[in-house]
């Protein structure tokens, strides 16, 4: 989904429940939340829940992830 | 962790008309591409504005969409995301204009003079502003 400026949007109920249930704030407080901080905070969720733990690791499983281009004979 | 509505971040922009056209470079940019003997042809213009949170966030992806008749979200405008985003978010600036007889003046920071901003200056305002309060998707997978 296109949130206007290039960037992946996040689900905003989800986020909001998710926060709300994990550390307990309240809507209120998660409004005062820097985008930026929720932005990267589920990258790294989403990472853990691949079973990504560190930067390196990520290279390694795009790697493994990606297509292999088979040179012809 | 939680922003008070005080804080801001200060956006720099570099300008300068050429015919009838504004050239605008963001900081970095203007650094890094424009020689140092022309950059005395440039303008600069601070603009302080008010930090992303997620429900500023949320308040102008909402007022980008437009509604139908029945008040339901119809379709969602980048024109009007833009727009709403500009006179949302900026607090202060150091933006001129010239008064009746020709004198420069501090620009009031309102719809007016915000909607009558340059084009290009308008989108490097706000491409700097993005750069500072949103992660990229080619940031994210550093």
């Amino acid at each position: 989904m296109s949130n206007g400026h290039g960037g992946s949007a996040i689900n905003n109920d989800l986020t909001e429940i998710f926060l709300m249930e994990k550390f307990h704030w309240l809507p209120q407080d998660i409004a005062k939340i820097p985008y930026k901080k929720i932005q990267k905070y589920f990258t790294i969720e989403k990472w853990k829940d691949a079973g990504i733990s560190d930067k390196k690791s990520t290279q390694e499983m795009i790697k493994q992830l990606a297509p292999k281009n088979k040179k012809r004979k | 962790m939680f922003i008070t509505d005080d804080e801001v971040i200060d956006v720099i922009v570099y300008y300068r008309q050429v015919g009838r056209v504004y050239l605008s470079y963001k900081e970095s940019d203007f650094n890094e591409n424009i020689k140092e003997e022309d950059k005395v042809k440039y303008k600069k213009l601070t603009v302080s504005m008010r930090i992303l949170t997620w429900g500023l966030y949320n308040e102008l992806q909402d007022a980008a969409w437009l509604r139908d008749e029945n008040m339901e979200k119809s379709t969602w405008s980048n024109k009007k995301y833009k727009e709403e985003k500009l006179k949302k978010i900026i607090v202060k600036w150091d933006a001129t204009m010239k008064n009746k007889k020709g004198e420069e003046i501090p620009a009031p920071i309102n719809s007016n003079t915000i909607m009558s901003m340059s084009p290009n200056i308008a989108e490097t305002i706000l491409s700097a502003y993005d750069e500072r309060s949103i992660f990229s998707e080619e940031e994210l997978k550093k």
